[in-house]
C-alpha cells in the first residue's frame, strides 16, 4: 500500500508531456482590405500577407502584424473602363513609402470620382507575380443626414433609428462610437437599442457624461459578407469575394450620423 | 401466439436445481439436511426452516429477440449490464456505456453524444419510454441525463429500424424505465465525487410498479467551502415512472422527467443577469389493452395502444446583463397509437403519429461557433405506418413495412419502405438482411465539425429546408455460441440525399441559408462478441469500422468529422467472492480535422475617420484553413477500471467503489491549436481526459 502514491506519481509523470510542437510553415496568402467610401476623397487599400509561419513576418507594424507587401502594382478601373494606379503613402519623414498601404484619390477635382451605383474593379500585381482582382458596386444614390447633437438619458431613453432602403445596399452597418471602443452591428432599415444596453463584455454602450456618435452606413455585399461573418478554426476565414486573395474589396456609403450626449 | 412461440423457439424454459439446503460450512460440503420428523410439532412451529435453494432460469431477452424477430442492428442491454462498465467521473452513464457498443462512436472524451454508423450526431432519435428527449446531455455533453438506477433496459437500433420508428436518419435509442414490482419500498442511493442519486420504487397494488429517482451534482457546494462561487454550476434530474393495470384489462404507464443545468456567474453589477440555464421536461402516458376475442382473420389477439406526450427543451443564456443573450426552445407535443394483431405466424401492426413542434432560436450578437440566426418555427407532421412480421417457415422470418411521413410546413411527404429478413441456418446461427428508407425533418444547427457539442439547437424543415433522406442496406450474421455467449457481425451501407449541414457563414438577415446541402454515404461493418454475465464474468468485445464520404455544396469531397475508421472496445467485469473488477479498454483511430494554415487580422473600416482600425485594439483573428478535414488526429487509447466491494448487512447491499479513468494517463489529443504569431509556428495539442480516480458508495435495499 505504501507504494501506491509512488505508482500514481510515476504514472502521472509518465503521462506528462510537452504539448507544443513546431509546425511547418505554410504557403503564403495575400490579405486585402479595401473599402470605397463615398464620403472620402482618398480610398485606402491594404495589401498584406497572412501569418503562415514564414520567418519574414513583421512584428509591430502600424496597422497589422501581418506582413505588408510593398512595391505592388495596385490599380482601379471605373465603370467607364478608365484605370488609375494607386499612390503610395509617404512616411512621416517624407520617404517612400509606407509598405502595404496604397491610396486612390477620388476627390471631386483629382483622380477618379466615385459614383453611386458604379462598379469598380481593383487589380493588384505583387512583385512575386501574384494577381488579385475584386469588384464592388457602390450602393446609392443616398442622402447623408447629420443630426444635431441631442441629449440621451441612458436610464430612460431608447435609441430608435430608421432609414430608407438604399439601392444596391446589402445591409446597413450601425456603429456606436463610445468613449472607449465601439459597438458594431448590421441592421435592415431600423435599429433599436435601450440606453442601458451592454456590450458582450459587459461594458455600457451609452456611458453617462460621454459624447457618443452613431453612424449608419449602407454597405455592399462584399463588405457585408466579410464583416458580418465570424471566423472560427473549423470554418476558416470570413467569406471573400476576391480572386487570388482573402479579405475584402467593398464599398460603404454613410447615410446617417446621430451625435448623442449621454446623461 | 404464445404456444407457437414456445413450440417453435423453445425459448422459454425453466430449470430447477436442488442445491444445498444449508450453506457449506468451513469443514466442507454437507449433505442436504432432511427434515427431522421425530421432533415435536410445537417446536417445529418456532424454528426457522431452511428450504432448498431454487434457481430459476429463463432465456435472455437477447436470445428471445434473436429467435423471434429479425432484430437487425438491434442491441438490447439491461441496466445491470450497462452499470457493469467502469464509471465515467464516478457516474454510471447510459449514454457513455452505449458508446462502448458496436456501431456507436463518440467524437471524444468530452462528448456523451453518439455518431451511429457514420451518421451525424443529430440523426439519433432518443426516447425515454417511447417519448422523445431533445437534448439528453448535461455539462456541455459530458454526461447523459438518464439516471442510472432508473434505467431498466436500453434498446438501441443502429440501422435498418422498422416502420414504427421514423423522424431520424441513423438510429433509435429507447431507454426504458426500470419497473420494480417487489412489495415494499426498495431503492438505491449513491454518493459519488460528482453527485448524489436516490432511486425509490416498488409494487403498486397487485399489478403495477412505481419509480421515483433523482440526482443532483454538488461540486458547486463542495468548492464553495473552499472558495465562494469558484464553480457556480450544477445539474439535477428527476424522473418518475408508474405502470399499473386498470379495470377492464387496461394497462397504463406514465413517465415524467425533468432536468436542468444551471450555471450562475457572479455578477459585477447589482441586478445583472448572468446565467446559462438549460434543461428538458418530458411527460408522457401510454394506455394499452389486449383483446383476446377477435375475428380469426386477425389472429389470436389484438393489442391497442395510445400514447400522448410532451417534450420541452429550454436554453436561456444571459451574459453581461443581456449584452449577450442566446435562447433556444423546443415544444414538442405528439399523440400516437398502434393496433397490433398477433397470429401464430404473423404479427401485423398499423400505427399513426401526429406531432407538432414549436422551435425557436435567437441570439442578439454574433459570436464564433454559435449559430447567428434568430427564428421561430412551427413544424407539424403526420405519420402512419403498417408493418408485418411473418414467419413462413421455422427457419425464415420476414418483416416488411411502410411508413408515410408528411410534413405540412415543408410541403413534403414520402413513403418509406422497410424490409428485413432473417434465415436460420440452424437454431443458433442466422443470417439477416435489412433495407430501409428514412427521413428527417428536425435537425440541429450545431455544426458537426466542432468537436464540442454542448447542446443541439433544433430547427425544422420548411419551404426552404427539405426533408433529409437516407437509405440503409445491412447484411449480418448472428451466432449463439453458448446460451450465454453470442457473436454478431454486420456490414452496412448508408446513402444520404438532401442531407443538410449548418452554414457557418449564414446571413442572419436572410432566411433559408442556415443550411448547405450535402450528400454522401457511410459504409463499414461492426462486430460484437458478447459474454453475458453468468455470475463470474460478463463483457464484450466490440469493433466498428466506418468509412464516410460527403460532398459539400461546392462539390468538394471530404471525410466528415465523425469518420473514425477503427474503434475497438473491450469491456469486462469479473465477479470475485467479495469484489467485482470491471475494465474497459478503448483503442480508436483519430477523427479528421481541418488544419489551420495561417492567420490574419480582420481590420475594420471606420467611416468616421476614413481609415482602417482594429476594433477596440483587439484583433479579430481570421483563420486560414487547409483542405476540409484533410488531416487526422492520432490514435487514441484509454483504460478505465473500477473495483466494487459488496457488503450485505441486514438486507442492505452496500457497495463502495473506486473507479479510475484513463489509468495510465494516456495522452489522447482532443484537438490542435495553431499559433502563427512567430516562426516557426507552433502546434499545441489539447488533451482529452487525464487520469481521474473517483470514489463512491452505493446502498441498495
Amino acid at each position: 500500500m505504501r507504494r501506491a502514491p509512488v505508482v500514481v506519481a510515476a504514472l502521472l509523470i509518465a503521462g506528462c508531456r510537452n504539448l507544443e510542437d513546431p509546425a511547418p510553415s505554410q504557403a503564403t496568402r495575400l490579405v486585402i482590405h479595401g473599402v470605397l467610401d463615398m464620403q472620402r476623397d482618398d480610398q485606402t487599400v491594404l495589401v498584406y500577407r497572412a501569418r503562415t509561419g514564414l520567418p519574414s513576418a513583421v512584428e509591430g507594424s502600424a496597422v497589422s502584424d501581418d506582413q505588408p507587401v510593398g512595391n505592388a502594382q495596385v490599380s482601379m478601373t471605373n465603370p467607364d473602363g478608365f484605370t488609375v494606379p494607386a499612390d503610395r503613402l509617404l512616411t512621416s519623414s517624407g520617404d517612400c513609402c509606407v509598405p502595404g498601404i496604397y491610396q486612390f484619390a477620388t476627390g471631386p477635382f483629382v483622380g477618379m470620382a466615385l459614383h453611386p451605383g458604379g462598379t469598380y474593379t481593383l487589380r493588384i500585381l505583387t512583385p512575386a507575380g501574384e494577381v488579385v482582382t475584386g469588384t464592388t458596386t457602390i450602393p446609392g444614390p443616398a442622402e447623408f443626414i447629420l443630426d444635431p447633437r441631442r441629449i440621451f438619458f441612458r436610464q430612460r431613453d431608447t435609441l430608435r433609428l430608421s432609414w430608407s432602403r438604399i439601392p444596391g445596399a446589402s445591409s446597413y452597418e450601425v456603429i456606436i462610437r463610445m468613449a472607449f471602443g465601439e459597438y458594431r452591428t448590421f441592421a435592415d432599415t431600423s435599429f433599436e437599442m435601450a440606453g442601458t444596453a451592454l456590450t458582450i463584455a459587459g461594458d455600457e454602450i451609452f456611458s453617462s457624461g460621454e459624447d457618443t456618435d452613431v453612424v449608419v452606413s449602407a454597405v455592399d455585399a462584399n463588405y457585408y459578407d466579410y464583416y458580418r461573418s465570424q471566423s472560427d478554426p473549423f470554418a476558416g476565414a470570413a467569406p471573400s469575394h476576391l480572386s487570388g486573395a482573402v479579405g475584402v474589396f467593398g464599398s460603404i456609403v454613410p447615410i446617417y450620423h446621430v451625435p448623442l450626449r449621454v446623461r | 401466439m404464445r404456444e407457437e412461440f414456445v413450440r417453435r423457439c423453445g425459448s422459454v424454459f425453466f430449470a430447477l436445481w436442488m442445491a444445498a439446503v444449508v450453506a457449506p460450512r468451513a469443514h466442507g460440503q454437507q449433505r442436504p439436511t432432511q427434515p427431522d420428523t421425530t421432533k415435536k410439532t410445537d417446536s417445529l412451529a418456532h424454528r426457522p426452516i431452511t428450504l432448498p435453494a431454487m434457481h430459476t432460469d429463463t432465456s435472455r431477452i437477447e436470445r428471445r429477440l434473436f429467435e423471434s424477430q429479425p432484430n437487425v442492428s438491434t442491441l438490447s442491454i439491461t441496466g445491470r449490464e450497462l452499470r457493469s462498465a467502469p464509471r465515467f467521473f464516478a457516474e454510471a452513464d447510459v449514454l457513455r456505456s452505449l458508446q462502448l457498443m458496436p456501431g456507436i462512436e463518440a467524437r471524444n472524451d468530452f462528448s456523451a453524444g453518439m455518431n451511429v454508423r457514420g451518421g451525424e450526431a443529430d440523426q439519433n432519435l432518443i426516447l425515454l419510454d417511447g417519448y422523445p428527449v431533445y437534448n439528453p446531455f448535461h455539462f456541455g455533453g459530458l454526461f447523459g441525463t438518464f439516471i442510472d438506477p432508473a434505467v431498466g433496459r436500453v434498446d438501441m437500433l443502429t440501422g435498418g429500424f422498422p416502420a414504427p420508428f421514423g423522424g431520424r436518419l441513423s438510429s433509435v435509442l429507447n431507454v426504458r424505465s426500470a419497473e420494480d414490482d417487489r412489495r415494499g419500498i426498495h431503492g438505491t442511493t449513491e454518493v459519488s465525487f460528482i453527485a448524489s442519486t436516490l432511486s425509490l420504487g416498488g409494487a403498486l397494488g397487485s399489478s403495477g410498479s412505481w419509480l421515483l429517482a433523482g440526482r443532483r451534482t454538488y461540486a458547486d457546494q463542495a468548492i464553495n467551502l473552499v472558495k465562494k462561487n469558484a464553480f457556480p454550476y450544477h445539474f439535477f434530474d428527476l424522473e418518475g415512472h408508474v405502470a399499473h393495470t386498470l379495470p377492464l384489462g387496461l394497462r397504463f404507464s406514465a413517465t415524467g422527467y425533468g432536468g436542468d443545468d444551471l450555471l450562475h456567474f457572479k455578477s459585477t453589477i447589482e441586478g445583472e443577469r448572468q446565467h446559462v440555464l438549460w434543461g428538458n421536461r418530458v411527460i408522457g402516458g401510454t394506455l394499452s389493452r389486449a383483446f383476446r376475442r377477435v375475428p380469426s382473420l386477425l389472429g389470436d389477439s389484438i393489442v391497442a395502444e395510445q400514447r400522448v406526450s410532451q417534450s420541452l427543451f429550454d436554453l436561456n443564456t444571459q451574459i453581461s446583463g443581456g449584452g449577450f443573450s442566446l435562447t433556444s426552445k423546443v415544444r414538442d407535443a405528439r399523440v400516437g397509437g398502434a393496433l397490433t394483431a398477433y397470429a401464430p405466424n404473423q404479427t401485423r401492426s398499423v400505427g399513426y403519429e401526429v406531432a407538432g413542434q414549436r422551435l425557436a432560436y435567437s441570439v442578439n450578437y454574433p459570436v464564433p461557433l454559435f449559430p447567428t440566426d434568430s427564428f421561430r418555427q412551427r413544424v407539424r407532421s403526420v405519420s402512419a405506418y403498417a408493418d408485418e412480421l411473418w414467419t413462413p417457415t421455422p427457419s425464415l422470418m420476414m418483416e416488411a413495412g411502410v411508413r408515410y411521413d408528411a410534413i405540412a410546413d415543408a410541403h413534403a411527404a414520402a413513403f418509406m419502405p422497410r424490409f428485413s429478413v432473417k434465415y436460420f441456418l440452424n437454431k443458433d446461427l442466422a443470417v439477416s438482411a435489412a433495407f430501409g428508407e428514412y427521413g428527417q425533418w428536425i435537425r440541429s444547427l450545431a455544426r458537426e465539425d466542432i468537436p464540442l457539442r454542448a447542446v443541439d439547437y433544433w430547427i425544422g424543415s420548411d419551404s426552404v429546408t427539405p426533408m433529409s433522406r437516407a437509405r440503409h442496406y445491412i447484411l449480418g450474421v448472428e451466432r449463439w455460441v453458448t446460451p450465454s455467449r453470442s457473436f454478431r457481425v454486420e456490414g452496412f451501407y448508408k446513402r444520404y440525399s438532401q442531407l443538410l449541414e449548418p452554414n457557418p457563414f449564414d446571413d442572419p438577415q436572410r432566411r433559408g441559408d442556415e443550411f448547405l446541402p450535402v450528400k454522401g454515404w457511410s459504409t463499414g461493418g461492426d462486430f460484437m462478441l458478447r459474454q453475458f454475465d453468468t455470475g463470474r464474468f460478463g463483457g464484450w468485445i466490440a469493433y466498428t469500422y466506418t468509412l464516410n464520404s460527403r460532398v459539400d455544396s461546392d462539390g468538394q469531397r471530404f471525410f466528415p468529422s465523425q469518420d473514425r475508421r477503427h474503434d475497438v472496445n473491450v469491456v469486462g467485469s469479473w465477479h470475485l467472492p467479495r469484489y467485482t473488477l470491471a475494465a474497459r479498454f478503448n483503442l480508436a483511430t483519430g477523427t479528421p480535422y481541418t488544419r489551420i494554415v495561417g492567420q490574419f487580422d480582420r481590420i475594420r473600416y471606420d467611416p468616421m475617420s476614413g481609415s482602417f482600425t482594429k476594433q477596440n485594439d483587439v484583433p479579430e483573428l481570421q483563420f486560414l484553413t487547409g483542405p476540409r478535414n484533410g488531416e487526422r488526429l492520432p490514435l487514441s487509447q484509454r483504460l478505465d477500471i473500477s473495483v466494487t466491494h459488496d457488503w450485505r448487512p441486514r438486507g442492505l447491499t452496500i457497495t463502495p467503489y473506486l473507479s479510475v479513468m484513463n489509468i495510465y494517463n494516456a495522452h489522447n489529443v482532443f484537438g490542435y491549436v495553431f499559433d502563427y504569431s512567430g516562426a516557426p509556428p507552433k502546434r499545441i495539442s489539447l488533451p482529452q481526459l487525464p487520469i481521474f480516480p473517483t470514489l463512491g458508495l452505493s446502498v441498495a435495499w
